[in-house]
């Protein structure tokens, strides 16, 4: 946390230096990458069921497509899961998998 | 957006998000970048992306943006938001033992990620819009896709490669 910030406060303090659009067209980028990275992480763990797979296309269609609130869209995807998937056992501990993974740390 | 209704963002997000970090990316660039104007979108993407390669809870790039937006108490408070709930639900972790079995419990959360993965996507292709603008950019990206998702490098090795490549690339273009 504390490196973070120490990262954070030397980028304000090159917000006009001559470095900085040098740095930015690295780091955007590669943030977007990071961000699809952890995407297809998440990803792999959870479609395990065509369903979950459903979920997942019909939320992107609706975040791209509509200016939906995304909050709106997970509650939706996750009333679509109780009211869809089908009762097996395997799907609560499944789920308590990928929550598990989800909220991980940095190396 | 005050320091309060960033807080409460930040918490809400938090909880809905069962704290994943990417997924409270979508979230916040939706609401702090494109709904509220209140930080651009280099900025939120430079905290992701600081807050991905330091130590840490992979959350904990809110401190970052709170910094940016209203300085040491920004990140002080932005914290708290992540952190506090950990703290708060303790005392309720003997009655989601019970829950957590229920096969109706587990359905919502598998439903609730699947939303997460396609909310995550869906940040891609926005974000992709606009920060994928050049061959350069596009490379970057490709390479640090390829080391973080493949090869599986973590990502402060992914963001050195990156940046070699894009040195290299305006070294060539130049």
């Amino acid at each position: 946390m504390s490196l973070t910030l120490a990262a954070t406060f030397g980028y304000a303090r090159l917000q006009h230096s001559s470095m900085l659009p040098a740095i930015t067209a690295v780091l955007l980028p590669a943030a977007v990458a990071l961000v699809a990275t952890a995407a297809l992480k998440l990803g792999q763990e959870t479609f395990g069921q065509r369903v979950s797979i459903a979920i997942a296309a019909l939320s992107l269609a609706l975040g791209l497509l509509t200016q939906l609130n995304p909050a709106l869209l997970l509650l939706g995807g996750g009333l679509a899961g109780l009211l869809i998937l089908p009762v097996s056992p395997e799907t609560s501990v499944a789920a308590e998998t990928s929550s598990a993974s989800s909220s991980g740390s940095n190396p | 957006v005050t320091l309060g209704e960033l807080v409460s963002y930040v918490a809400v997000y938090n909880f809905m998000t069962l704290s994943n970090g990417p997924v409270m990316i979508s979230l916040l660039e939706q609401t702090l970048v494109r709904k509220h104007h209140a930080i651009d979108l280099d900025r939120l993407l430079f905290a992701f992306t600081i807050g991905r390669v330091t130590p840490g809870p992979a959350s904990s790039y809110v401190a970052s943006i709170g910094f940016m937006m209203f300085g040491w108490i920004g990140a002080l408070a932005t914290t708290a938001a992540i952190v506090a709930p950990a703290y708060l639900v303790l005392p309720l972790v003997k009655g989601y033992e019970r829950v957590r079995r229920l096969r109706g419990v587990g359905n919502f959360i598998t439903g609730l990620i699947a939303a997460q993965v396609g909310l995550i996507f869906c940040s891609v292709v926005r974000l992709g819009r606009e920060a994928l603008g050049s061959f350069t950019a596009v490379s970057i990206f490709g390479v640090t896709f390829l080391m973080t998702s493949v090869f599986r490098q973590r990502a402060p090795v992914a963001l050195a490669v990156a940046g070699v490549t894009g040195a290299a690339f305006r070294l060539w273009q130049s």
